[in-house]
């Protein structure tokens, strides 16, 4: 089947205008049970062939299966006029071309059983092969039988002389008009012509179809391989995307916010070391120092619209680090922790600088302890509401809970605000180096403890248990890892 | 006699429309009063709510800094809906707003702007103006 597509193709490029590409398309497309049948025969044929050159009696017992082979083939030969043709691409044959009979192989096969003339010139030619000799029968089955065997050797000869294929090929090609002109009204056909064209188009469609089959699979792999890539680096920092399937969407969309922020603030944080590094005037640091302020602003931002679709994500902090969670409050960090530990990294400050970041620290320890009683009276509300009194009506105590669970958010809202505020304020109170540096202590402190977390999630569980006093620690470890609600704020 | 009556509606539906304006503008401005002579009274004043727990916190914080306030709770009050109306139209929004507090007759507005007051030093400042503060 190659070799006879190798024909075609070969005799695409220097066939008439009439029949350019669809030979190929023709052979190896529309017919393709038929072509499959001859791929079958073919490769049986060899078989046989080798059977018959062995033995060399088993062509009478293979009648029947020849007859169904010939069938098959005796039908397509008279379409596929190169089939006789392809009977002379033998290199013998290329001396012989103008042999009588090559005008007529058509017309022989056709009119197998008339005359034995044709069968026997056709014998002729390859003298040597024994099948020759066996195919003088005057069964017209069998003449059709050995003309395909013979075909079929001369394939084979021909795909063993790579060399002569083109010369064979091109032959083949001026053999096909000379030999074919009684096919070729046939093919001229408009109802054929049609086909062809037909063919063509769905040959065409066909392919198109594949490619962007084949397009589509690489983009998803990409796809694929860009969505692992964000995975992996998100199980890296510690942030568990989506567990136990219980993220709301608003959730699930400001976990992806906040890992995109947090891959902000490493590059700011480069950016402001690089800019204290250096030797930056203080008006350019300043920039430095207000977008820093600027992003963070940005941080509280996510968190309101977040506040809205999800308290109770943002509560229970399953979007930090699981080192930062313990040392939640209201959903965030403590500005009084954090400034207690800023002063201790900032030593050398001003005597008004000093003054003005203890008002600060200790304003903001007022306002979180009053955010905190209100929230605690909250949570009491909420249990007693949930719990439901002497009367129980249970449509009203769910519209009360809900109203507490409005509630929570302006507190998740509140600490948000205080947050921001005093972060503002310390960048009103330090000078700009002084800020600097503050954000650079704090990112540099929260890359700490992510590095922390990731450190402590990758960790080997065997090893940990060593004697008793640390089986304890790490019993509790184990058991608080499965259940983070441990870590409450409240 | 009816005839008359109707004629009259008929006739001016444009003045009964202002008069109807006219009312809810005295009314207003009534409650408005109200308020106005309410947080004159002391010098912090908290229009609250007794189930509200954000009032609460405000309440606390204030007491955590030694200032004494006068607490005023609207759910306990006959007019308190619409003095809670005449508040969120100071505010100028639309939704509940409750704790509001006022320092010195003057509006310093929601738990929000108290706290980044409270943060930046200015609320400090203005206790010890009204006299609710010494230090």
């Amino acid at each position: 089947m190659a070799s006879q597509r190798i024909g075609e193709i070969g005799s695409s490029e220097s066939e008439p205008s009439s029949q350019h590409v669809p030979y190929g398309v023709l052979h190896g497309i529309t017919t393709s049970t038929s072509s499959l049948m001859n791929q079958g025969s073919s490769f049986d044929f060899g078989e046989l062939e080798e059977a018959i050159v062995l033995q060399g009696i088993k062509i009478r017992n293979d009648e029947g299966k020849a007859s169904l082979f010939t069938s098959k083939p005796a039908a397509t030969l008279e379409m596929f006029p190169s089939w006789p043709i392809r009977f002379q691409q033998t290199p013998r044959l290329v001396a012989s071309l103008t042999s009588p009979s090559l005008t007529n192989p058509y017309g022989g096969s056709k009119s197998g059983g008339e005359s034995t003339d044709s069968g026997s010139t056709e014998l002729q030619f390859d003298t040597d092969s024994p099948i020759s000799v066996k195919a003088s029968s005057s069964d017209h089955q069998n003449r059709a039988f050995d003309q395909i065997q013979q075909q079929e050797t001369a394939t084979n000869d021909v795909l063993r002389t790579e060399t002569s294929q083109n010369q064979s090929t091109a032959k083949s090609y001026q053999e096909k008009k000379k030999g074919a002109s009684s096919t070729s009204e046939k093919t001229l056909d408009p109802k054929t012509l049609r086909r062809l064209a037909q063919n063509r188009e769905a040959a065409k469609k066909s392919r198109l179809r594949k490619k962007a089959y084949v397009q589509q699979l690489e983009t998803s792999r990409l796809r694929l391989a860009n969505l692992e890539q964000d995975l992996q680096r998100a199980r890296s920092q510690g942030l568990f995307m989506g567990c136990g399937g219980n993220t709301s969407p608003g959730a699930a969309i400001f976990d992806m916010e906040y890992a995109r922020w947090v891959e902000e603030d490493e590059r700011q944080l480069v950016e402001v070391r690089n800019g204290l590094q250096g030797a930056l005037t203080d008006n350019e640091l300043r920039v430095i120092v207000e977008g820093y302020l600027c992003h963070y602003d940005e941080l509280f931002q996510l968190k309101g619209v977040a506040v809205h679709s999800d308290v109770f994500h943002l509560i229970n902090g399953i979007w930090t680090s699981p080192a930062e969670r313990p040392f939640l409050w209201i959903g965030g960090f403590r500005p009084s922790d954090l400034i207690t530990m800023l002063m201790q990294q900032l030593e050398p400050l001003a005597e008004q600088q000093m003054v003005g970041i203890c008002e600060l620290r200790h304003s903001s320890h007022q306002a979180e302890d009053a955010l905190t009683q209100g929230h605690e009276q909250l949570q009491h509300s909420i249990v007693h509401t949930i719990a439901g009194g002497p009367v129980v009506d249970g449509v009203q105590q769910m519209v009360a809970a809900m109203a507490k669970i409005s509630s929570l958010e302006g507190f998740v809202r509140q600490g948000d605000n205080l947050r921001q505020q005093s972060l503002h304020q310390l960048c009103r109170i330090l000078t700009v180096r002084q800020a600097a540096r503050c954000f650079l202590i704090i990112g540099e402190y929260y890359g700490r403890l992510r590095a922390l977390s990731s450190l402590w999630t990758s960790r080997p569980r065997e090893t940990l248990i060593t004697d008793d006093n640390s089986c304890q620690a790490t019993t509790e470890l184990q058991m608080l890892q499965p259940s983070h609600s441990h870590f409450s704020s409240f | 006699m009816s005839q008359e009556k109707l004629m009259h509606y008929q006739v001016d539906p444009w003045n009964c429309y202002m008069m109807r304006v006219r009312r809810r503008r005295m009314e207003e401005e009534d409650e408005m009063e109200r308020v106005m002579r309410i947080v004159s009274e002391s010098a912090v004043v908290i229009f609250s709510s007794s189930s509200c727990c954000m009032c609460h916190a405000m309440k606390s914080l204030f007491c955590g800094m030694g200032v004494n306030t006068m607490v005023h709770e609207l759910d306990q009050d006959s007019k308190g809906k619409q003095m809670e109306k005449t508040l969120m139209r100071l505010l100028a929004t639309n939704s509940t707003t409750l704790p509001v507090v006022f320092i010195g007759g003057k509006l310093v507005g929601s738990m929000d702007t108290l706290l980044a007051f409270h943060v930046n030093g200015s609320l400090v400042q203005l206790l010890k103006q009204a006299g609710a503060l010494w230090l």
